[in-house]
């Protein structure tokens, strides 16, 4: 018998971790040194120095930069979070009708592709939008949707889906006999859900708020149309990075790395209050729905709707606009079908492109994702803890900076991927692998590990336990993390337009490339058809993930 | 096939010894419970066995052949949890056959064995059910006849009645130690229950603190504790010093409150003791007395229920103890 | 149940694939543009193109800054064979990922739009301008000069382009340095200026913003007037009395690219006068050519000789670029 220094309850999630740290190793952190090692060199690529870091921490104007994102980030998540859990709630335990529709509806703001939804919402709400005149002609006065306001409002409305799902998962998840507990002790009902339930789902909202920082901080399509002169630190990267006039790679690089820094740090803080405080929940089925009066009913009814509603205006104000008559640029309010019959003359192929890498790029985040979600939250060692903090930087890995970093590293050499398709569907996954992190490690920790020990005591390998248990067991999960990865891909813009190339266009450059040149009919015309075509996994998934709660 | 053996097992989590140095040998065919407070180091110890938990030092055998080392899915055990561990996905026939299929046996043979298994915990006709149809009592019944099923070399049970109600409780750990001898399978046992290890066990472990405090019969481990915490953990008893009894060696000894009689009721030649009754709980059958003797040490004793019987609190007795039943604890 | 569904997943991802890869079995003649023109213009040219050659355009299309990054990233086995749509700054400092080519067309082109060593030439010519929207501001109530803009009643209502992020914005800043004075200052009343100004990340949010309505005036190119106003937007453009300038973009041929004998042609196809006068209609390209009558062509754009026009150092800019982009991000700063 050999004796192997690893010990055999290890090796499996050993073996995993070994696995994803070469792929991450190889195409998220060798690309990243790649591009940003130049912040660390002097002017003459020659020896190592700081002064990049104190240089440019120095002006006013990356100062600014940082504070304006920072507080853009912290604003957002807190509306996000405020306004994401009654409604959460509310789906998890007030009888609210047509729950189902609204849950189906509130992924719909991840689709659009921000610059997308930032182009409808001036067309709206700007300072001649349709809205703001029909205001004004009423005289009402409608303050800019420029500026932090705006932002924050956007980003809101867009990402609080992020923070909507896990906690109604969690508010399920709560054992009743706690609640009831609680009041048996003469607490009254609204002091115990803000005593002892808000606590108990508390980990799963801060995991979402984490996801919506991160995300403020990393998008730049918002503040690239809403911001106007307002510094932002996305924003100022992509500039510093693939700027027209002065792309200054070692400046950009400093971004780059302390926006990073700020993610890391954010997660680790984050993964400390969570290892300190596991709530263990042991409820086998959904709490039971609470008996409110008709009025608590209605309000919660009202607001909930009100939520998805208002999150979709960009939405369909889109779908609007692709069936009107666009000039050029210049849009004439009448009802027309020539966008369409332009996009699917030029378009055909971006489309099934964009279907063809949606579908491969989940597949791939969810092979690699899942593992990794399962072995950062089944085991608490150190070489976990740094998996996870690994598997989750791409969230603060700007598309752009990773795309160059994947043309630097794969134009020549040992691994040459440029000029394919297959370097897109790389760098999706890669950007895509946090999602399937995050949600399966959710699944995961509602799993009582002693399935596994069972299975295994009954003669299968850890590895057969994992795919046979295991996974079964996460399916849901699974599959909403594929869904999410799916449509964030489609709609992905950063990392394609920097990888794509021949034909390998997608949706999303057709898109930008027509909004850029003022063709903003055939934009709004294959947003439209992006929204349909992602109805359709949505619209999948949620009927899957019901007969698989009722079973 | 023979026994298990246990040799020099130790483990530490932190500064905590949770197996501290645990020599122990179980025949081949015995029903042999591991029992003590939680945090003793019985589940660590079991888990051990199982192949869930590494040895810091020693080693554990099957027989000649040392099992230590290999990976917990080739160890040829079947495990009972506390929670059932039922998988949720598979019917109750899938369960019970989801390690005869990991052992490749051929479908046939896997649907006559499971459907014998299932009889065997009366749980016949219910293969095609799904886990979450099934009561508690049921869940750990079908745990059981998946362990059952591969003809383990040993099966290994963690608190498994914990989770059942009272009579539940009863009737159940009369049925696997029946399916158990039935079988001759080698069962290891981990509970906290006295009554329960007492009821199934041919052996019974003694754990504190990592170390095995006593090893033996359970009618041994009963009447002949050999420590402080032994005689304690078994059952109520009178802990006293030796001194308080009349005796000159200087030693704490145990003595049942069942070895305690009112004099005029004793055989001839029991010593007699002088106190007054302190408390009185009356509980059917039986009841339950404090008695304060000479030096202030208050004995337990019991009382079986007679017609006509009085006793009050501050009445002066006459105690008569059987000095066969004095044990001397360390 | 869930496995039958899973094979059914599998099945879908397949087929999606397959039809994915039907595409790329169309082997022919083909060349890889890297272009930062708008799509308009691409599908114009790219279409006709293949057309008269049977040459097959593989465009990708981005900004100038992607670009160029990916230029400069693939130097060592490029990718692409032109690139095309970017400014005589860009073509100037990137000389080097270029390969020679003495157009057909090199005789018909002014040298000053020209390298010397035909590395690279130009096609069209951006003439800085100001975008007024008359909706928004009565056609003969607008600024007639870049002096003009420095009223405190624009304030707030001039969009602009960030300069890191364009290079006609930077070609306009730097121009009025010089044209007010030049040092401190130019600087200090360019200062003046930012303070009325929106800067906005991208050029296309200029226009976008005059022609929608978002802001009254906006510092752009030539051509966006007559293209948002030919569609029907109140669109008008103001040529500076104080002078202006022309910002020239261009086309090279990348070194070592996979089809280096179709980009020549190429590059002779887009300065030929037939094919400037096609693009000219279409979307209003001032041609660096000479030889175009503007007067009997859509868009109205006048002569070149009828505007004024100032001398502007553009070698001496794009050699001190970095310096100068700091300062005019402290300038930006400053101004809020």
């Amino acid at each position: 018998m050999t004796i192997l220094a690893i010990p055999h309850g290890q090796r499996l999630p050993l073996g995993i971790a070994a696995l994803a740290f070469v792929f991450l190793g190889l195409f998220l952190i060798y690309p990243l040194v790649n591009v940003f090692g130049a912040s660390f060199l002097d002017a003459e690529g020659t020896s190592l120095t700081f002064a990049n870091y104190t240089r440019m921490l120095g002006r006013p104007f990356y100062r600014a930069a940082i504070t304006n994102t920072l507080e853009i980030g912290v604003a957002a998540t807190l509306i996000t979070t405020v306004l994401a859990v009654p409604f959460a709630f509310a789906l998890a335990r007030l009888p609210i009708p047509g729950k189902a529709a609204i849950l189906a509806l509130a992924s719909l703001p991840l689709i659009l592709p921000s610059f997308v939804s930032a182009y409808a919402l001036v067309l709206l709400l700007g300072r001649s939008g349709i809205v703001t005149q029909w205001l004004q002609a009423h005289g009402i006065g409608f303050g800019s949707i420029y500026g932090m306001g705006g932002i924050v409002a956007v980003y809101a409305l867009t990402l609080y889906p992020y923070v909507l799902l896990p906690a109604i998962a969690a508010f399920k998840a709560i054992d009743v006999s706690m609640e009831e507990a609680a009041q048996s002790l003469g607490s009254s009902p609204g002091r115990t859900v803000w005593t002892v339930t808000l606590p108990i789902v508390l980990p799963a909202i801060l995991a979402g708020g984490l996801l919506v920082f991160i995300e403020t901080l990393e998008n730049f399509g918002v503040p690239f149309v809403l911001a106007e002169d307002m510094p932002i630190f996305a924003v100022e990267a992509f500039k510093l990075f693939i700027g027209e006039t002065a792309p200054n790679p070692s400046q950009a690089g400093v971004l780059g790395v302390l926006l990073i820094l700020t993610t890391t740090a954010v997660l680790l803080v984050q993964r400390r209050f969570l290892g300190r405080r596991r709530f263990a929940t042991s409820a086998r089925q959904a709490p039971p729905l609470l008996k409110v009066g008709r009025g608590v009913q209605a309000a919660a009814t009202v607001y909930c709707w009100a939520v998805v509603i208002l999150a979709l205006v960009p939405f369909f104000s889109i779908v609007v606009l692709s069936f009107m008559e666009f000039r050029g640029p210049v849009l004439h309010p009448h009802f027309s079908l020539d966008n369409f019959a332009f996009l699917f003359d030029r378009a055909l192929r971006p489309l099934v492109n964009t279907l063809m890498f949606a579908t491969a790029a989940a597949l791939c985040v969810t092979i690699v994702g899942v593992p990794v979600g399962y072995v950062v939250t089944r085991y608490r060692s150190g070489v976990a803890s740094l998996l996870d903090v690994v598997a989750t930087l791409p969230f603060a890995v700007a598309g752009t900076v990773l795309a160059i970093g994947f043309i630097v590293s794969f134009n020549a050499g040992a691994l040459v991927l440029t000029g394919g398709p297959l370097i897109l569907v790389l760098a999706y996954t890669v950007r895509k692998v946090p999602f399937a992190v995050r949600s399966s490690s959710a699944i995961v920790h509602q799993i009582d590990a002693s399935l596994e020990e069972a299975s295994i005591s009954l003669g299968r390998s850890p590895l057969q336990t994992f795919l046979r248990i295991v996974v079964p067991l996460m399916l849901g999960g699974i599959l909403s993390g594929m869904v999410l990865s799916w449509v964030t891909v489609a709609s992905e813009l950063s990392a394609t337009i920097v990888l794509y190339s021949g034909p390998w266009s997608t949706l999303t450059v057709v898109m930008f490339q027509a909004l850029e040149s003022g063709g903003a009919g055939i934009a709004t015309a294959a947003a439209s058809f992006l929204i349909v075509v992602s109805l359709l996994p949505i619209a999948l998934l949620y009927r899957l993930v019901r007969r698989y709660e009722l079973s | 096939m023979s026994g298990i053996v246990i040799a020099g097992a130790s483990r530490t989590f932190g500064t905590v010894r949770a197996v501290d140095g645990v020599d122990l040998t179980v025949e081949q065919g015995e029903f042999f419970t591991l029992l003590g407070p939680s945090g003793c180091g019985k589940t660590t110890l079991l888990r051990m066995i199982a192949g869930f938990c590494e040895l810091d030092a020693g080693e554990i055998r099957f027989g000649e052949r040392r099992i230590d080392r290999l990976p917990a899915h080739v160890r040829d055990i079947g495990m009972v949890f506390q929670n059932y561990a039922v998988f949720p996905t598979l019917s109750v026939a899938g369960n019970v056959a989801y390690g005869l299929k990991a052992r490749n046996v051929a479908a046939a043979e896997i649907a006559t064995r499971v459907e014998e298994a299932l009889a065997m915990v009366q749980l016949a006709g219910y293969g095609g059910r799904l886990p979450h149809e099934l009561s508690g009592g049921q869940l750990q019944r079908v745990a059981i006849a998946r362990a059952l099923v591969i003809r383990p070399h040993v099966l290994l049970f963690d608190e498994p009645l914990s989770n059942l109600d009272a009579r539940l409780r009863v009737s159940m750990r009369a049925e696997i130690r029946a399916l158990q001898k039935s079988l001759g399978i080698t069962a290891i046992y981990v509970t906290h229950d006295q009554e329960e290890a007492m009821s199934v066990s041919d052996r019974i472990a003694l754990m504190n603190h990592g170390r095995l405090e006593q090893v033996g019969v359970p009618v041994d481990i009963y009447r002949k504790p050999a420590t402080r915490f032994a005689a304690e953990f078994m059952g109520t008893t009178n802990l006293v010093q030796a001194r308080a009894l009349g005796l000159a060696a200087p030693v704490w000894v145990s003595l049942r409150p069942e070895a305690l009689r009112f004099a005029e009721e004793a055989p001839a030649g029991w010593p007699h003791l002088p106190g007054v009754v302190v408390g009185i709980e009356m509980l059917g059958p039986i009841s339950r007395l404090d008695v304060r003797i000479g030096n202030g040490a208050i004995l337990k004793m019991v009382l079986l229920d007679a017609p006509g019987q009085i006793v009050r609190e501050g009445q002066i007795v006459t105690l008569a103890y059987d000095s066969s039943r004095l044990t001397v604890v360390s | 149940m869930t496995m039958s569904r899973l094979r059914w997943l599998v099945t879908l991802a397949s087929l999606v694939c397959a039809l994915g890869m039907a595409g790329t079995a169309e082997a022919q003649k083909k060349l890889v543009v890297y272009t930062a023109n708008e799509s308009t213009l691409n599908d114009l040219v790219f279409g006709a193109f293949a057309k008269e050659t049977g040459i097959q355009v593989e465009p990708v299309a981005a900004g100038s800054g992607v670009l160029v990054r990916r230029l400069q990233a693939e130097k060592a086995r490029p990718q692409g064979d032109i690139v095309w749509g970017v400014s005589r700054s860009l073509l100037e400092t990137n000389k080097a990922l270029f390969e020679p080519y003495a157009s057909k067309n090199k005789d018909a082109t002014p040298a000053e739009y020209r390298d010397p060593n035909d590395l690279w030439i130009g096609n069209n010519l951006h003439l800085l301008i100001i975008l007024q929207n008359t909706k928004l501001v009565p056609a003969d109530q607008g600024p007639k000069s870049w002096a003009d803009l420095l009223d405190p009643k624009w304030k707030g209502k001039i969009a602009f382009t960030d300069p890191a992020n364009s290079g006609s914005a930077y070609a306009t800043v730097t121009m009025l340095v010089d044209m007010w004075g030049g040092g401190d200052d130019g600087w200090k009343k360019v200062a003046e200026l930012f303070k009325n100004m929106k800067v906005l990340n991208r050029s296309s949010l200029v226009f976008q913003g005059v022609g929608n309505g978002e802001y009254p005036l906006g510092i752009s190119l030539e051509y966006a007037g007559p293209l948002w106003a030919s569609n029907g937007a109140p669109v008008k453009v103001v040529y500076p009395s104080d002078g202006t300038t022309a910002s020239m973009e261009g086309v090279g041929i990348v070194k070592g690219g996979p089809n280096t004998s179709s980009a020549k042609a190429f590059v002779d196809y887009i300065n030929r006068k037939d094919v400037r006068e096609a693009i000219l209609k279409a979307t209003f390209r001032r041609p660096t050519r000479s030889d175009l009558d503007l007067a009997k062509l859509p868009g109205g754009l006048p002569p070149l000789s009828a505007v004024k026009l100032v001398k502007y150092d553009e070698q001496g800019w794009t050699a001190k670029r970095t310096k100068t982009m700091e300062q005019i991000k402290d300038v930006l700063q400053e101004s809020r």
